[in-house]
């Protein structure tokens, strides 16, 4: 329920940081919903993805087409900033041979290319399905940036530090968490503000934040789980803070024990949307944008071991 | 899928044995968890359609008197269980911000939850039953179920308010479960006429007999004196239902009292008990009598009266202890529970508001002598309570042999943590009639519980004041009791209380309604709360798996392996807690 929630909340606060290619849209008309990926089509290949999918949202003359189709009065006419064609092949072709374009996404100018009029931007659906395509195509071409399938833990969670985004981070939550209030202890920052027992919870979101991305606090996202030859598998959520809530002490000296608290629903909710949708995001190459979609129910997680790549 | 993954890891926890079915084992405990329904969120704005909730608070104002009355949301929120047309209800009466033009900043807001034998209570009514205006339009609402003379039950309600003087009266009306307000011409004020602009009347109690007749009782400062009263009325169903003073004037009882919240018990048979506190030795606040219980028969007369609790108020300020916020519950015929909390008046004593003073909650077992008309304590028992300050009681049935417990509940004053219950059970024939076990007796109610932070922060005399007055109910029968796909099959009976609490995100308080598991064919063990409408649905009988572990179908948690003493339950709980936090259970009803 969050995350469809926070589906268009998201997608337009990130219309302001998703940065557009040369003469797209202007920003009110980017209403669209981030969530229309077509996820089938992820299995598709680069250019064919690409063909049906990108060009129908970036090659029409009300979008990117009326400048970046070299369309007579345009800023584009005539000039280098042309790299879109009649129809999706021949703009791939073209786009293709214009060095420097397909890039991982975080690299590529088709999305980080700011216009000098600011109310030019890529919509939330432009960008979402720019930064699936560019992806597959860094992984397929094996450029910088892209990321390849995880062959062990230790790549995995760096992997999905990596792909961690805050505005998800903060959107799903997650930046609150580190007040969720022990029965008598006060907030979890209060003891976990120094990443004691492995979870670092700083009353700076950001901080906290850049510490989830690291090791070992990472783990109390996601662990890794193993195939039957014992070797890495894929990532899984850890779901390790729930858990804890409802663990007893062994000790018998109250002291000794962790202070007795409960998520509510909607701070589990928190911890089980950002990292699902992290493992989304990591398996569809969509870090950057951080696309939030509501997970189905009915569905396995997400993985960043074979989804990867 | 809820129901087979909850049993899944109920197999998981059960030891498998080669002999068999497992039908000789002893009995395990099972997890068991608080039922919570969210009355009202938080947030200023309401994403229902509902009045905004209050005015956006500024919480580092340098000021504090910039947020008065911008409302803290929730608070003072009372239950009653009635039975109206052959469906359940629990009847939440509750102090509700509001920020519209030419009303005061808070209401009484009435809200009616239909329980269910299929699935989690639904919200069936829900109505303002005021719309009055100044600066305290309408506070500390109580209410009591009083039933027609057509078996149709009614709520008698009181509250006060200042919206006709300057002062605060006790005002009395009639809802229904469907939070219709009923009384003729309005709420009543019983407070005499000659208090409206002199005397502050309020903190109400109201407990109705079974005779159509219901008791006010309240608390009077200023003026030419400050006292607890009595004021009986008449109930009626004459076209319209109404409340009729009985008194000519209202019956002073304790005194004097400048804090003497009042609480009571209908004991029936023409006799009510009403306890209070009294100052004394010079002081009012905190009071330096102690509190006081008195025990009037239905027309106000006032049969006996003594001290249970006496303040110590010895010449050293800082030795001091001062008695008060009575609560009184009844545990059986002439059998009663008073908790007392005593202030140590760090703040009084200091004689500086810099230095907050703390509680430590006294539990008393009263027994009524019927021939003699007194009062006498069999027992007390310190501490036990999860958070003393503003905790109180009420009593039902309990675990498998269905004792007479005494249910503490309570809220952080600073609003950390969760509200909780602490269960008493009592044994009259020990010399210590207490006894309770800190794990296995502290139940989690809520996710978040506030008795005093918010309210203190955004109420009147910011930073200055500000209390909640947390209440509950036992013996609230389960409809979904010994129905396969029931709710909750194997509990017959809940506690239930509403408590307000501030989540993480909020900007106010919001109001929780938690069904506690009471009374239950099966012995349960605490776990965390879960949503209502999370709770697995799942057959009402224990069965056993084909592997001989048993399958105890709580409908709300899992057999837990070993001996659950001692610290051990919380541990027992990790399976159990995470079939409950993990499941999503099919929701019947939204």
């Amino acid at each position: 329920m969050l995350l469809s929630r926070a589906v268009p909340y998201l997608a337009a606060s990130l219309v302001a940081t998703a940065l557009a290619v040369g003469g797209c849209n202007k920003a009110s008309s980017g209403s669209a919903s981030a969530s229309s990926a077509n996820t089938s089509d992820q299995q598709a290949t680069p250019h064919d993805y690409f063909v049906n999918t990108v060009y129908p949202l970036i090659g029409g003359l009300s979008t990117c087409g009326g400048c970046h189709s070299g369309q007579a009065n345009s800023p584009c006419a005539g000039a280098a900033c042309v790299f879109l064609g009649a129809d999706g092949p021949s703009s791939y072709d073209t786009i293709s041979q214009d060095v420097g374009l397909i890039a991982a996404p975080q690299n590529s100018p088709l999305v980080s290319y700011q216009h000098k009029d600011s109310t030019i931007q890529l919509t939330p659906d432009q960008a979402n399905v720019l930064d699936i395509w560019l992806g597959m195509e860094a992984a397929a071409r094996h450029l910088p940036g892209a990321v390849a399938k995880a062959t062990s833990l230790q790549d995995a969670l760096t992997q999905f530090g990596s792909c961690m985004n805050y505005d998800v981070f903060t959107q799903t939550g997650m930046g609150n968490l580190a007040q969720t209030e022990t029965d008598m202890d006060g907030p979890c920052l209060g003891c976990h503000n120094r990443g004691q027992g492995g979870l670092f919870l700083s009353a700076d979101p950001f901080s906290t934040f850049q510490n989830f991305q690291k090791f070992p606090f990472i783990e109390k996202l996601v662990v890794g789980t193993v195939d039957s030859s014992g070797n890495f598998a894929q990532l899984v959520p850890a779901e390790r803070i729930s858990q804890k809530s409802s663990e007893g002490c062994a000790s018998t000296d109250p002291t000794q024990c962790h202070p007795r608290f409960g998520l509510s629903p909607s701070e589990t909710d928190w911890v089980r949307n950002f990292v699902n949708t992290t493992l989304q995001n990591l398996a569809a190459q969509t870090c950057q944008n951080g696309i939030v979609t509501a997970p189905d129910a009915s569905a396995p997680n997400g993985d960043a071991g074979e989804g990867g790549n | 899928m809820g129901a087979l993954a909850g049993l899944g890891l109920c197999s998981m926890s059960a030891p498998a044995s080669a002999d068999g079915p497992a039908a000789n084992a002893p009995a395990q405990p099972v997890t068991a968890s608080a039922a919570v329904v969210t009355v009202g969120d938080g947030m200023v704005v309401q994403t229902d359609g509902s009045p905004n909730l209050g005015r956006p608070p500024i919480w580092d104002a340098p000021d504090p008197n910039t947020n008065r009355r911008y409302g803290p949301g929730y608070e003072q929120a009372v239950v009653n269980y009635l039975v109206d047309g052959g469906n359940p209800y629990v009847n939440i009466l509750a102090m509700r911000s509001v920020d519209q033009p030419n009303i005061g900043p808070y209401q009484l807001l009435c809200t009616s939850f239909q329980l269910h034998a299929d699935g989690p209570p639904t919200k069936a009514y829900q109505e303002f039953l005021t719309q009055n205006t100044n600066t305290k339009p309408a506070n500390h609402p109580t209410g009591a179920v009083v039933t027609g003379p057509d078996g149709t039950p009614y709520i008698a309600y009181a509250y006060g308010s200042n919206w006709e003087g300057n002062r605060t009266a006790t005002y009395v009306g009639v809802t229904n479960a469907k939070c219709q307000k009923l009384s003729v011409g309005g709420d009543l004020r019983v407070s005499p006429d000659a208090d409206l602009n002199t005397e502050d009347d309020g903190a109400p109690k109201v407990v109705a007999n079974g005779a159509g007749k219901v008791f006010l009782s309240y608390l009077s400062t200023g003026g030419n004196n400050d006292a607890t009263y009595f004021v009986p009325l008449q109930f009626a169903v004459n076209g319209s239902p109404s409340l009729t003073p009985l008194a000519m004037s209202p019956i002073m009882v304790i005194f004097p009292s400048n804090i003497g919240r009042p609480t009571m018990v209908a004991e029936g048979n023409n006799r009510e008990i009403l306890c209070a506190s009294f100052d004394g030795m010079g002081s009012r606040r905190p009071p330096g009598g102690g509190v006081q219980c008195a025990i009037l028969d239905d027309n106000g007369t006032i049969l006996w009266k003594n001290t249970i609790a006496a303040s110590s108020m010895g010449t050293t300020p800082y030795n001091r202890s001062y008695m008060a916020q009575p609560t009184i519950t009844r545990l059986g015929e002439n059998q009663y529970a008073l908790q007392v909390n005593e202030s140590n008046g760090a703040a009084k004593n200091g004689n500086t508001r810099d230095s907050k003073g703390s509680n430590t909650p006294h539990l008393y077992l009263l027994s009524r002598d019927v021939g003699s008309e007194t009062l006498s304590a069999a027992g007390m028992i310190t501490g036990a309570a999860a958070y003393a300050t503003h905790s109180r009681i009420c009593s039902g049935a309990f675990g498998t042999t269905s004792e007479r417990v005494v249910n503490v509940i309570s809220a952080s004053p600073i609003g950390i943590g969760r509200g909780t219950s602490l269960i008493i059970h009592v044994d009259s024939t020990q010399a210590q009639p207490f006894t309770w076990d800190p794990n296995n007796d502290w139940w989690p109610l809520t996710w978040a519980g506030d008795s005093g932070k918010v309210s203190n922060l955004l109420g009147e005399n910011p930073g200055r004041q500000g209390r909640d007055f947390v209440d509950c109910i036992g013996d609230v029968p389960n409809p979904g009791h010994g129905v396969d796909g029931g709710f909750m099959p194997q509990v017959k009976s809940f506690f239930v209380t509403a408590l307000a609490g501030r989540e993480v995100g909020w900007d106010k308080n919001g109001l929780y309604l938690s069904l506690l598991p009471a009374e239950a064919d099966v012995k349960f063990v605490p776990s965390n709360p879960v949503a209502a409408s999370d709770v697995p649905i799942t057959p009402s009988t224990t069965t056993t798996d084909t592997t001989g572990g048993s399958k105890s179908a709580t409908g709300c948690g899992c057999t837990t392996p070993g001996n659950n003493s001692g610290n051990a339950p919380w541990g027992a709980l990790a399976l159990g807690g995470l079939a409950l936090v993990g499941l999503r259970a099919r929701r019947r009803r939204g």
